[in-house]
């Protein structure tokens, strides 16, 4: 009663301001969804070794199996392969330490792109074409 | 490889330890303070020797040479760290619930997102591959250039580390340098907890400004923590002029500056403040220096090396940032402001960062009311507000100044770059209950009892 009775203002400010502080906690949960949607754990994986990525698109990850396959160092790509920004990207984080190389063996191209006359086409994945050249 | 893994924590800690020596001759107590600026201490100490060291291997032989000495330092020393302070049992429930809580989603959930993947984790990889940082060949491949290679490299450097000592790279061993960077941010907020309701309000605050940005590999999270524990440390540094705040605070800014250029910005903000502050309070200050020896000086300049050889090296392997930030910004900024650059970003604060505007209007009515009723704002209460506004004002400008679509910039990140400033505005909040007597709940429920 004693409490109650007080009517201290500040106490009612104190109170006022840390149900303030607690509602804008609320609304930083509500605000949007938290990280834990949506994941997947991957307990048994953590020590695999892998020669790539499986969160890498599949056409990526064939074209790295490709190149580990082939023992390449090195590609190269077109010009509307590298504008392909998912393509390029991904395989260039995806197939590191095999890099980019302008002189290189393979040439990665999108099946639009024209082969050049000193490469030969070897192989065929989706939507891009390898050629070997000279 | 689990074995190889379990000696980084000794290792870091050891590292840490080695700055010991040069502490002063005081006692220190064993607490969640200690713990922090030790693992902080020995991730930046480590950060320089990986900057400074052309191999992982040697700089890691050089490493365990130093915390083989610290863990010695520490042995020989400790009749000066008996003492178990306040790590009470309420302090260490919720550091292994913290413990236990996000870990899982930062350690066991592979790398998708882009950031992660394609900057962070990317320059990681490169280092692990070349076997240190000072084989750049691939840092000017033509095909490398999207990865921003200009950004620090502290995790980056710390990952390729860990996957050299696990002897794997792959999408799960390296996110062990976040869980690291985790451990000593949590450390360095429980440091000030203290059993009281409201600081465990600002780490959860500061844990729901964060959110997914702590888990996803991204580094927007962390530099906020760690920007936000350095403020923390700077405050109540200025409230006691203890020393060990002082090393906390640089050590988590040098943190915060090897994690993110935004890290940099926030961090020469609070850094301005707190040269105005030994500059008001300066025999305050040179009285706690006195009990000082020189060699105490000596681990407040180790600890930012990392970052200035960083910036060293990125300068002469002339590794420029996109955003083109110089003399040039000027006439972009101008010509942004003409236009209509300011609408663009408070409309983007509108639409996405309501939470952090009523948090900043919460902030003003607690300083209105001090201040109308004559209550002493002091330095350590306006402190984070301060540098936040500051830090608020220079992401502003440097969002004027971008050479990239502002619009596509905003879109991109300005749920990101707004982090530090959530953080430092919760910790505002926080500052201005704890050091104001008008709002001690506490006090005021016990005199009406």
């Amino acid at each position: 009663m004693k409490f109650w009775s007080m009517h201290n203002k500040k106490l009612c400010l104190s109170v006022f301001i840390f149900v303030l502080i607690l509602a804008l906690a609320e609304l930083h949960i509500k605000s949007k969804p938290p990280c834990f949607c949506g994941t997947k754990f991957e307990f048994k994986n953590f020590f695999s070794h892998e020669p790539f990525s499986r969160q890498l698109p599949l056409t990526t990850q064939k074209l790295i199996a490709f190149l580990n396959d082939h023992a390449a160092l090195n590609f190269s790509y077109g010009q509307q392969f590298q504008n392909n920004m998912h393509l390029f990207q991904r395989l260039i984080e995806g197939a590191y330490p095999i890099t980019y190389r302008e002189d290189a063996k393979y040439l990665l191209l999108l099946q639009s792109e024209f082969t050049p006359t000193n490469c030969k086409e070897v192989q065929v994945i989706d939507e891009v074409k390898i050629a070997s050249c000279t | 490889m689990p074995v190889a893994l379990s000696l980084l924590p000794i290792y870091l800690l050891g590292l840490g330890s080695f700055m010991l020596w040069l502490f002063p001759k005081q006692s220190f107590q064993i607490n969640c303070k200690f713990f922090a600026i030790v693992l902080s201490g020995g991730i930046c100490i480590n950060y320089f020797l990986l900057m400074a060291i052309p191999s992982l291997t040697v700089s890691f032989l050089v490493g365990s040479i130093f915390a083989a000495l610290g863990l010695t330092i520490y042995f020989y020393k400790r009749s000066q760290f008996t003492s178990f302070g306040n790590f009470s049992p309420y302090v260490a429930g919720i550091l292994v619930f913290l413990l236990l809580s996000y870990p899982p989603y930062i350690l066991f959930r592979p790398l998708v997102d882009h950031d992660a993947r394609s900057i962070w984790f990317m320059h990681g990889k490169m280092i692990h591959h070349l076997g240190g940082l000072y084989d750049h060949r691939d840092w000017h491949n033509p095909a490398h250039q999207f990865s921003h290679l200009d950004y620090p490299k502290l995790i980056p450097s710390l990952a390729a580390q860990i996957a050299w000592l696990g002897g794997v790279w792959n999408d799960f061993v390296p996110k062990i340098s976040i869980f690291v960077l985790y451990v000593s941010c949590i450390l360095a907020f429980l440091a000030y907890f203290k059993n009281s309701f409201r600081r465990f309000l600002y780490l959860l605050l500061s844990l729901l400004a964060v959110k997914k940005w702590i888990c996803n590999g991204y580094m927007d999270g962390y530099v906020a923590w760690a920007t936000g524990a350095s403020v923390l440390a700077l405050i109540h540094y200025m409230k006691d002029q203890k020393y060990d705040d002082l090393i906390l605070f640089i050590s988590m800014a040098s943190i915060a500056l090897g994690l993110k250029n935004e890290g940099a910005l926030a961090i020469l903000m609070a850094e301005i403040f707190f040269i105005i502050y030994l500059k008001a309070k300066w025999r305050e200050v040179l009285t706690s220096f006195k009990h000082y020896s020189v060699a105490s000086i000596l681990p407040l300049l180790i600890l930012p090396l990392g970052f200035v050889a960083w910036l060293i090296k990125k300068n002469e392997w002339h590794l420029n940032n996109d955003l083109d930030i110089g003399t040039r910004s000027f006439g972009r900024i101008l010509m942004r402001l003409k236009g209509d650059g300011p609408a663009l970003f408070f409309n983007s604060i509108l639409n996405d960062e309501k939470t952090m505007l009523i948090t900043f209007v919460v902030i003003l009515v607690l300083l209105g009311l001090m201040f109308l009723r004559g209550i002493k704002i002091t330095w350590q209460m306006l402190t984070p507000f301060l540098v936040a506004m500051a830090y608020g004002i220079g992401l502003f400008c440097v969002y004027m100044a971008t050479t990239w679509d502002l619009q596509l910039q905003l879109d991109t990140s300005i749920e990101r770059t707004v982090l530090i400033l959530k953080v430092l505005l919760n910790l505002s909040i926080v500052s201005i209950l704890c050091s104001s007597n008008l709002f001690d709940l506490r006090k005021k429920i016990k005199e009406a009892l």
